[in-house]
């Protein structure tokens, strides 16, 4: 895919003359594919995603016989059905729901754990961390039988404090392991200086390193919500009642009808509804995000 | 000053790792137990069975073989491309863009880029797997791919990509590539917004090309980022199971030329009704991520370039 | 509609349970001891006709539906039968496609439901189920008296051969309930139109081949990525040729059953399709349902699929095509050319452990009532494994002509007892049809991965028991 000759760019702007240093020849052509290419690899983007939002319009009969075909007329009940059939709307309140507990649940537990790991130092510390980031290495399906046990075990199986508690779980190691980073980036001096003043370690973290560590924090939270947005597997098996199924479960149950006597427009149409509230977090927080990440590498 | 440290110590630690423990250790420990069993996952009776299913994962020739060669061949693969294009762009996007009255920035359109790029990891991989389905398709079928190598003359697949041995796994790769190289791009960017833009400049005053100023300047000055990259990779690498199930015939095939690890382990537990075998792969699956982090953070280890 | 998570001796379980939490050996040897014997109980048949099986009305039902091609419409109509004759019991209905993800923790965990619709591309895998002792014998309720006439028990209401799909070795633990047959599909109005006669043996439809290739049809299409679809067309081409036994030896595992003359034939026949061009470009990458696509758009003349495509089809069917059943046309010398692949599928099951198990047998009994299966017939046009429920379809018509004789009605099973060789047989089949392998490696092939299972003393073997 990568290595296709590159077409000639559909929207090459010409060079504006004058505000650029002259490249060297070599320079040139590398300028001419570098720019190609990734025209080329942003097409390889929107096309597809074009056509799923096509595709969304289209009737059953015009997605099975012609594909790549425009629609005749916009199918806007595809996004009804997707609603309604799909259940998109309930999903969405079901999602939001579990969301809003999981994803500050793991923010909170993870900047603790993340804090006292990167800055202090005690016995058990380096065990703890790799703890953690060993967890991201888990093949999550391997838990299932386990896991379904152990929350039955409590009653919290088809529960959403349940689910809440799974999707921290099986966050904390991301979230440790990057936070873990981002915090040892951060200054000493102000640490210090707020001790001296007299600022107890609670009040430090709070009031001091929270609020510095906000891009860290900002960027790992859409991090985690893309993650748990898309998560599928667990509420599948921990949430078996479709009443409480989240967004993933909805469009996944969408995408396997299609085997049977599926309803194609709708499962469109439930996509692009499922990844516009997504990428609009992206959109607005676009610069967090990376400023957040500049300090997640190993350190 | 250390007043109340290991209170706080504990206060803070005590319930993430309890939750992670209780949720994600533990459940792990049993599933290597189970390992241990003849459990079929259907049933609550099992024989422990000492190593036994540790000794017939290596004589599977049908799905455990090949799916440790595939997903050997996923693990050198992703990281390696995924990580140079996502270089690649990030430079151009954030550097690449010669300097404009003095200011180093990246090709025009840089914004619009990293927005597009960035999409796919906005997409479920189910949703991926039926959209790259279609690309892939036989050209009589309306596939994407096929239909333009076709329209430009040039040889294609007469069944699609996804049915034939040859070219499946490739064709698994590149959406995983797809769809990652918009996270990569945005991680390498963050990384090459930190590095000062004096040191650029200084290199353009040096009359160094563009190519010159990557792998003089910019590559080794992200080498950490580089690392982290990797080892995420090689975690999703090993990872991979909803795309093969998703768009692959006969869900790691045809015959059995797309088998990964997690497809296989899936296969044994759900389909086969052999969860304790499931768990065995499962946990050599996961010694073979932990070995392989470990290496990585050992042999990768440089010297730091303080700046 | 949450599933209440109790069952009597639960609480005993969850103390042992939490007490072990943190330790998983012992939580784990808790799960082990807790399926002991008081957790089954035995069903027997009593006199009364009304309640054959003492279902106690205060219980719930907990009720799972495979929601696939039927969907659940019928199930819930079903539910409302069972739900008048027992007012006060409540119960729990859920559909879903993922039924080994959602199922199987819950027969792990001794607490499966009561009916569960075992179908899929996800369904527990029925050898490991049976093998395990997870699943309740139906003989209860096949020894009942049926719904609508005390006189008569459930079990002669039911077609000939129906049961066999969910005996395992005599035994009956399965309810396979729709009634369906794996047939060659054709447009009846297309034939007409060009004066082509459907073809009965193989040589006479090799000899239409190039009348429809002139037409620009090609011959053949199916389900490339799904070689299952092609399965029953290849074993009933075996079958045949060389009658019945041919395909029991194969289901037996007897050595060299798969190097028969007839099998030989058969894997040559449909390799032939592949080396005289009859098969549409892109078969093998597409799936069933562009499969079927390409067969409605007329793009291909033959499909092989079960007696449920009419159905499938229905919203999408292009005006005035007419979907006609054959079977698949038989090789020159056949033994036993009336032979076709029918009988149940979509099989229910009582878990052994289910905690209302009159009340499952009540349910099934409900479902194999005349307005049961007339209440499935009209939601799905398709039929139950119930004799005499008339359905208004052409096609469904058609189909039972094709199955009208006993004798020749037969389930080659040996991919539903043994899971691995269904996952050969699949790929193998795929290949000899892309041309990939020959019909003397694919014939190899399968007769290693049979000699292998039963060499295998780790997999429980079955048999037809005739």
């Amino acid at each position: 895919m990568a290595t296709q000759t590159p077409t000639k760019p559909a929207a090459a702007e010409p060079e504006p003359a004058g505000t650029r240093t002259e490249p060297k020849p070599e320079g040139r052509v590398m300028n001419v594919f570098s720019h190609a290419f990734l025209w080329l690899w942003a097409l390889m983007v929107i096309v597809p995603v074009v056509w799923i939002v096509l595709s969304s319009f289209k009737t059953t009969r015009e997605i099975a016989a012609d594909p790549l075909g425009l629609p005749a007329a916009p199918q806007w009940e595809n996004y009804v059905n997707a609603w309604t059939n799909g259940n998109i709307g309930s999903y969405f309140i079901n999602t939001l729901q579990v969301m809003v507990f999981s994803i500050s649940g793991t923010m909170l537990l993870g900047a603790m754990a993340a804090y006292v790991l990167a800055r202090y130092e005690f016995r058990g510390n380096r065990l703890i961390y790799f703890g953690f980031a060993g967890g991201m290495m888990f093949p999550v399906f391997l838990a299932l039988f386990p896991l379904f046990k152990t929350l039955d075990n409590v009653s919290l199986l088809n529960t959403y404090p349940g689910l809440v508690l799974v999707y921290i779980a099986y966050s904390l190691p991301f979230t440790v392991f990057f936070l873990t980073a981002f915090f040892r980036t951060l200054p000493t001096g102000v640490a210090e200086a707020a001790m001296i003043d007299g600022a107890g370690h609670y009040r430090l973290f709070f009031q001091v390193m929270l609020p510095m560590a906000k891009p860290g924090l900002i960027a790992i939270t859409i991090f985690n919500i893309i993650g748990q947005w898309n998560q599928f597997l667990l509420p599948l098996v921990l949430m078996s009642d479709p009443d409480d199924a989240v967004i993933s479960q909805g469009l996944a149950n969408l995408a396997m009808r299609q085997g049977y006597e599926g309803d194609p427009g709708a499962l469109f149409a439930g996509t692009v509804l499922a990844m516009v509230p997504i990428f609009v977090a992206y959109l607005i927080f676009q610069r967090q995000i990376q400023a957040g990440l500049t300090a997640g590498a190993i350190k | 000053m250390k007043h109340g440290k290991y209170p706080f110590i504990l206060s803070f630690l005590a319930l993430p790792v309890g939750l992670y423990a209780w949720l994600v250790i533990v459940p792990f420990a049993q599933a290597f137990q189970i390992s241990l069993t003849d459990w079929s996952g259907s049933s609550n009776q099992f024989d422990y069975i000492g190593l036994e299913n540790y000794v017939n994962l290596f004589k599977d020739d049908r799905l455990v073989l090949p799916a440790l060669r595939n997903t050997g061949i996923i693990l050198v693969v992703l990281p390696v491309v995924t990580i140079g294009l996502s270089l690649f762009f990030a430079f151009m996007l954030n550097i690449g863009g010669r300097s404009r009255q003095g200011r180093i920035e990246g090709v025009r359109g840089s914004r619009f880029h990293k927005v597009v790029f960035f999409f796919p990891q906005v997409l479920s991989l189910a949703i991926i797997g039926i959209l790259w389905k279609q690309v892939y398709a036989p050209e009589n079928f309306g596939g994407l791919i096929t239909g333009g190598l076709e329209a430009v003359g040039l040889p294609s697949p007469v069944n699609g990509f996804l049915a034939d041995k040859r070219l499946v796994l490739v064709s698994v790769i590149a959406v995983l590539v797809w769809s990652a190289v918009g996270f990569y791009l945005v991680f390498f960017s963050s990384a090459m917004a930190a590095i000062p833009r004096e040191l650029y400049e200084a290199g353009i005053v040096d009359g160094a090309g563009r190519f010159q100023t990557f792998f003089k300047i910019t590559l080794p000055l992200l080498w950490e980022s580089v690392q982290t990259a990797w080892i995420y990779l090689s975690i999703i690498a090993l990872d991979v199971f909803v795309l093969v199930y998703m768009m692959t015939p006969g869900q790691g095939g045809p015959d059995g030329a797309s088998e990964v690890v997690g497809g296989v382990i899936w296969k044994y537990a759900f389909k086969h009704g052999e969860q304790a075998f499931a768990s065995a792969l499962g946990v050599v699956l996961f010694f073979a991520a932990l070995s392989l982090a470990v290496v990585s953070l050992r042999v990768g280890r440089r010297e730091r370039i303080e700046y | 509609m949450r599933k209440p998570s109790t069952t009597p001796n639960f609480s005993r379980r969850r103390l042992l349970g939490t007490t072990a939490a943190g330790v998983a050996a012992t939580s784990l040897a808790a799960c082990a001891t807790s399926g002991s014997d008081e957790d089954t109980e035995q069903v027997s048949v009593g006199d009364d006709a009304e309640n054959p099986f003492g279902v106690d009305g205060s219980l719930p039902l907990d009720v799972v539906i495979f929601d696939g091609g039927f969907g659940d419409e019928y199930a819930v109509q079903h539910q409302e039968m069972y739900q008048s004759a027992f007012p006060d019991a409540q119960v729990e209905h859920l559909a879903t496609q993922a039924i080994a993800e959602t199922q199987q923790p819950r027969f792990a965990q001794g607490e499966p439901c009561d009916v569960l619709d075992n179908s899929g591309a996800q369904q527990i895998p029925m050898d490991a189920l049976v093998s395990d002792g997870e699943l309740a014998e139906l003989t209860p309720l096949l020894d009942a008296p049926s719904y609508d006439d005390p006189g008569v028990t459930v079990r002669e209401t039911l077609r000939d051969g129906v049961l066999d799909a969910g005996t395992f070795n005599g035994k009956v633990y399965a309810l396979n309930y729709v009634f369906s047959a794996w047939t060659i599909w054709y447009d009846a109005a297309l034939f007409a139109d060009k004066g082509w006669t459907p073809p009965a043996t193989w040589d006479e439809m090799l000899a239409l081949c190039p009348a429809i290739q002139a037409e620009g049809i090609a011959p053949w299409t199916y389900a490339g990525q799904h070689p299952v679809y092609l399965y029953d067309m290849f074993l009933m081409l075996a079958g045949r040729h060389g009658g019945v036994d041919v395909l029991k030896a194969i289901d037996h595992l007897e050595a060299d059953a798969w190097r028969h003359d007839s099998v030989v034939a058969a894997a040559e026949a449909m390799y032939g399709l592949w080396e005289a061009g009859y098969i549409l470009d892109g078969t093998p990458g597409i799936d069933h349902i562009q499969s079927q696509t390409a067969f409605n758009n007329h793009e291909a003349a033959f499909i092989p699929v079960g007696s449920w495509l009419p159905n499938e089809q229905k919203g999408i069917a292009p005006e005035g095509f007419e979907y006609a059943p054959m079977g698949v046309p038989y090789l020159e010398g056949s033994v036993q050319p009336g032979l076709i692949s029918a009988g149940g599928e979509e099989p229910f099951v009582v878990p052994e452990k289910a905690a209302n198990k009159p009340g499952a047998y009540e349910y099934l009994r409900i479902m194999l009532s005349k307005q049961g299966s007339q209440i499935f017939g009209d939601t799905v046009q398709a039929a139950t494994i119930v004799k005499g429920v008339e359905l208004d379809n052409l096609a469904a018509q058609l189909t039972d002509e094709l199955v009208s004789n006993p004798e020749d009605l037969f389930q080659p099973r040996f991919r539903f007892w043994y899971t691995k060789m269904d996952e050969e047989v699949r790929p193998a089949l795929g290949g000899l049809m892309a041309g990939e392998i020959t019909p003397d490696e694919f014939i190899e092939r399968m007769q290693t991965v049979a000699d292998e299972t039963a060499a295998d003393d780790g997999v429980e073997k079955f048999t037809h028991g005739e």
